[in-house]
């Protein structure tokens, strides 16, 4: 152990004393800003993963995940809201490693613990530019000494740190062996390679290994390269000079290519998704690569990283075919996830029937799950990307236990590295300000949008969207009179979503709750008439039931509105795009496929609810609650939609809904089912929430270990007021599910609104090392630093917010108020023009 | 019940003041009842030239709409003040008493009540959302 840590430290012992080596250069930088390597050392005694380490990272401190936890967090894994409650499987194992390692797959999930460490080889060999034929020594070949190994890569430490995490799972492995790449893989596993992963292990592998071992040769390096191929069995003389797959492709063809390759393979199921998430940020480096080697560099703005020498297009088809292997997520969908929890954590509740065959026929999978639950980081980085190898970096220094590493300038340097702020462009730093929005107007034209709209711009297309929602208030009130009196429902003046629910409730023969439901739900429709009738009344530009949300708008509350332009109407594959882009956090271009999807298949209950996550991702609750009722009427009993609506409803302050939701959820269990019955209904509506509370109360008594549970009972809480027990039910749950971005999101949400704004703020740096692109955790970080007094900096979280979504009027608003707080009144004229140019620029965000 | 009404401030003429009323009509929903019993009055905000009654009476659950207070019903208290030391005042960033000394706001009416005015401005600061 404590070689490894000289090693990682970058003790002498390596560091060949010239210097001269672009890791001696990090190593140096490294050491001046810990002081000096002693410190560095000290430091690394703190490393997550090591019993006994790991301080917090901030004011708001959590215990360190131990082997159990993470072991037993691995059944979520990364957890995508909206996607489902865990409902990993089979495929979605597979394509969960796929998604993060490219589509290496079945070594990598064979392999399992043992995968990690060769990973961890690969990305400090590799990196790839180019192909290059390899002659390694043939003495060297099978598992070559590890000693052999030179020169401490530059970051090691967060490889390091997946290593640790990974060598307490390996257990019997010694670590040094492991590092080196342990034992080579059987040769049954190496067989599973296929030729492309290899060439990109062995193109990968020299770039990197050149770039690290620059003062020994390129001979040096090669050799290198020779002995972790071999430890792979992979026989550099057979491999191709270069691979032909589809490198100057652009989007449109990489997709095209992919669903071929995938050979009609049905879509990946939700679970895929989910583990594609997961590599979202490794994903979006090939994709921006390819948009980058057909359009140039766009500016000072989007300065390519790496090499594209991934071809997206080979990597989403290694995924497709995976994906579709796996079992279908039909009525058991819940078991696989819980079985696999089961396995790994040896205590999960689980339907034993289902998850005992499963468990059978999958158990050669373990491996392949163990992966991606407790070496995040170390699937992450294995990707080579340099966002995700610092936001690993960065995430091991935060968690140092001294103020001085955690406040350091390095830290906040690998911290915007990994959050894509600043790349790396001919070593040098290049400060990036480019905005996703900018990134996605151009998409829009590649999309082939009509030419008249082709150099819209993202602010006029939310111009447009915004006037196209503007109707004329009087008309919605008119037709929602209308509807009203049409469908003789009292005139309540419920949307049209509400309307159908009621009429599908009554006809599935639940006459009686209805009319119970009504009964008791009489307030809060009266309010919502109250409201719509206000309007009509007022007959002025009014908001609706939300009050936030979309600008201006005066539709009926609950009313899905449509953006006009959209570029992937009757496209066949939008559903496709849609989670695609989803997944890669480009959320406005996603919502854009999806509604172009539901538009066609207004019944498509998985497109409905995955528009709703958009939307809540990007802040906006009126459009995910209109989109997540669209998908209960499809599907009344799916518990992500009914907790989704429970969490927007509660965001909205609308008790009411918010506590029937969630109680819905609950009833839509079978485990909690009787539960619900057994309690009853509330003995009057001021009691509801309490009684609720106490229902979610009685079932985590009787199933402590099912994190939605802990989810639902912490929103329960929240809209209640009750931010401690609310903070602690999501800290329950996250120990449960530690990589899942918007439960981070939910616990810093709460610590705020519970006046914990600076311990809120570490939660959410949480939340975006986890997801980047979360338009909603970056808005509540600008709402955090309001609340603590530093406006300039909330200021700028507002603008990085409005870049990913320019449409969120009401965090124009937020960014006033900062600004007005902050006395820059003079940038007031930018923020009336919308000019985000102008703002990025007069704010940045250091 | 009263409903709440809520004129969204245009485009052009947007105000910092604009998401912060908002939070707080959006607040009344569920504090409406708990401050009316506090304040127990109608207070008026004039921020820059748009004017907002904010009916917290006694007994009430409270409702914030744009315009003088409905019914010929008397404001208890008048606060004119800008958009910017609104949103200040709001976030916490300046108190009541010293925009007052400063003059950046000016109070007409029960003094009593302006001084009650603090959990009101926090009903209006942002929430974050889950």
């Amino acid at each position: 152990m404590s070689a490894l840590r000289d090693l990682v430290a970058g003790s002498d012992m390596c560091t060949p004393s010239d210097g001269a080596g672009p890791s001696n250069a990090m190593g140096n930088l490294v050491n001046t800003l810990l002081g000096g390597a002693g410190k560095t050392q000290e430091q690394l005694r703190e490393l997550p993963g090591v019993p006994g380490g790991a301080g917090p990272s901030t004011s708001y401190a959590r215990p360190p995940p131990t082997a159990a936890e993470l072991a037993l967090a691995g059944g979520a894994g990364m957890q995508v809201p909206g996607l489902g409650p865990p409902r990993l499987d089979h495929a979605a194992a597979e394509s969960f490693m796929a998604a993060i390692h490219g589509p290496v797959g079945p070594r990598m999930g064979a392999a399992g613990p043992m995968a990690a460490p060769a990973e961890w080889d690969a990305i400090f060999h590799g990196q790839a530019a180019g192909p290059t034929a390899l002659h390694p020594p043939p003495g060297q070949l099978p598992g070559g000494p590890p000693g052999m190994m030179g020169a401490p890569p530059p970051m090691l430490a967060p490889h390091f740190h997946a290593f640790m995490r990974g060598a307490l799972r390996a257990g019997a492995a010694g670590p040094a062996a492991s590092v080196m790449g342990g034992p080579p893989l059987p040769p049954e596993l190496a067989a599973q390679l296929s030729t492309a992963d290899k060439v990109r292990i062995r193109d990968r592998s020299t770039i990197m290994a050149r770039h690290l071992y620059a003062d020994h040769g390129d001979r040096f390096a090669d050799m290198q390269v020779g002995q972790l191929l071999a430890s792979l069995r992979i026989d550099p003389r057979e491999l191709p000079a270069q691979l032909n797959h589809a490198h100057p492709a652009d989007w449109h063809e990489a997709w095209r290519t992919g669903a071929q390759a995938a050979g009609g393979a049905p879509p990946p199921s939700v679970a895929a998704e989910l583990a594609a998430a997961g590599g979202a940020a490794a994903a979006a480096a090939p994709w921006e690569a390819i948009w980058n080697q057909r359009h140039g560099p766009p500016g000072p703005s989007g300065m390519m990283v790496r090499a594209p020498s991934t071809g997206w297009a080979s990597e989403f088809a290694a995924q497709h075919p995976m994906a579709a292997q796996g079992p279908p997520l039909g009525g058991a969908a819940a078991a696989p996830g819980a079985a696999w929890a089961t396995e790994f954590a040896g205590g999960a509740a689980a339907p034993a029937d289902t998850a005992s065959a499963w468990a059978a026929d999958f158990k050669s999978e373990q491996d392949t799950a163990t992966a991606p639950g407790t070496q995040g980081q170390a699937g992450r980085t294995g990707t080579a990307d340099p966002r995700a190898t610092t936001a690993a970096l960065a995430d091991v220094l935060s968690k140092s236990a001294d103020p001085k590493m955690r406040n350091s300038k390095f830290l906040q340097f690998v911290s915007k590295m990994s959050k894509g702020e600043l790349m790396f462009e001919d070593n040098k730093v290049v400060e990036r300000t480019a905005d996703a929005s900018a990134w996605a107007s151009e998409f829009g034209q590649q999309h082939g949008m009509p030419p008249p709209q082709a150099h819209q711009q993202p602010a006029q297309w939310a111009n447009e969207f915004t006037h196209q929602q503007a109707r004329p208030p009087q008309q919605d009130w008119a037709d929602e009179f209308a509807k009203g009196v049409a469908d003789l429902k009292l005139g309540e003046g419920m949307d049209a979503a509400q309307v159908e629910e009621l009429e599908a409730a009554w006809r599935a023969g639940e006459a009686a709750a209805w009319a119970e439901e009504f009964n008791k739900g009489d307030e809060g429709q009266y309010e919502e008439w109250e409201r719509i009738y206000g309007h009509g009344a007022v007959g002025d530009s009014v908001f609706g039931g939300g009050l936030a949300g979309m600008a201006g708008t005066a539709t009926a509350p609950g009313e899905y509105v449509f953006s006009e332009a959209n570029p992937f109407l009757g496209d066949p594959e939008a559903m496709q795009k849609g989670k695609d882009l989803f997944r890669r956090g480009v959320l406005s271009e996603a919502a854009l496929a999806l509604e172009a999807v539901v538009r066609e298949h207004p019944e498509n209950a998985e497109a409905w609810r995955l528009l709703g996550t958009v939307h809540a991702e990007n802040d906006d609750d009126r459009q995910a609650i209109a989109a997540m009722m669209r998908a209960h009427q499809a599907d009344p009993r799916d518990p992500a939609v009914l907790l989704a609506l429970g969490v927007s409803h509660t965001n909205e302050l609308s008790a009411w809904e918010a506590t029937k939701h969630l109680k819905g959820w609950l009833a839509a269990q079978r485990a909690y089912a009787p539960l619900v019955e057994a309690a009853g209904e509330a003995p009057d509506s001021s009691q509801r929430l309490s009684h609720t509370i106490k229902l979610f109360e009685a079932a985590a008594a009787t199933a402590p270990t099912d994190p939605e549970l802990h989810v639902a009972l912490g929103v329960l809480h929240h809209l209640g007021r009750a931010y401690g027990p609310a903070v602690e039910a999501f800290e329950r749950a996250l120990q449960l599910r530690p990589g899942d971005y918007s439960l981070w999101n939910k616990l810093g949400a709460t610590l705020a609104n519970n006046g914990r704004s600076g311990e809120a703020l570490a939660a959410y740096q949480k939340a975006l090392d986890l997801k980047p692109n979360y338009m909603r955790a970056w808005t509540n970080m600008g709402i955090s630093y309001a609340n603590l007094g530093v406006y300039n900096r909330s200021a700028a979280f507002y603008v990085r917010a409005l870049g990913l979504n320019a449409a969120a009027e009401h965090v124009w608003g937020y960014l006033r108020t900062s600004l007005a707080c902050a006395g820059k009144l003079e940038l007031m004229g930018a923020v009336d023009a919308k000019d985000l140019t102008q703002l990025q620029a007069a704010l940045p965000l250091e | 019940m009263q409903q709440v009404l809520i004129r969204m401030p245009t485009a052009g003429g947007a105000k910092a003041s604009g998401p912060l009323l908002q939070q707080l009509a959006k607040s009344l929903e569920t504090e409406g009842a708990q401050l009316a019993s506090k304040i127990k009055g109608i207070v008026v905000f004039k921020i820059d030239d748009a004017e907002w009654s904010l009916d917290l009476s006694e007994g009430s659950s409270g409702a914030l709409y744009e315009g003088p207070p409905a019914e010929g019903a008397k404001p208890d208290l008048t606060l004119t003040t800008s958009d910017a030391t609104f949103a200040q005042m709001v976030m916490g960033k300046v108190n009541p008493q010293t925009a007052f000394l400063t003059r950046k706001l000016k109070i007409n009416g029960s003094m009593g009540m302006a001084m009650k005015l603090a959990p009101v401005l926090e009903a209006a600061q942002p929430r974050a959302k889950m």
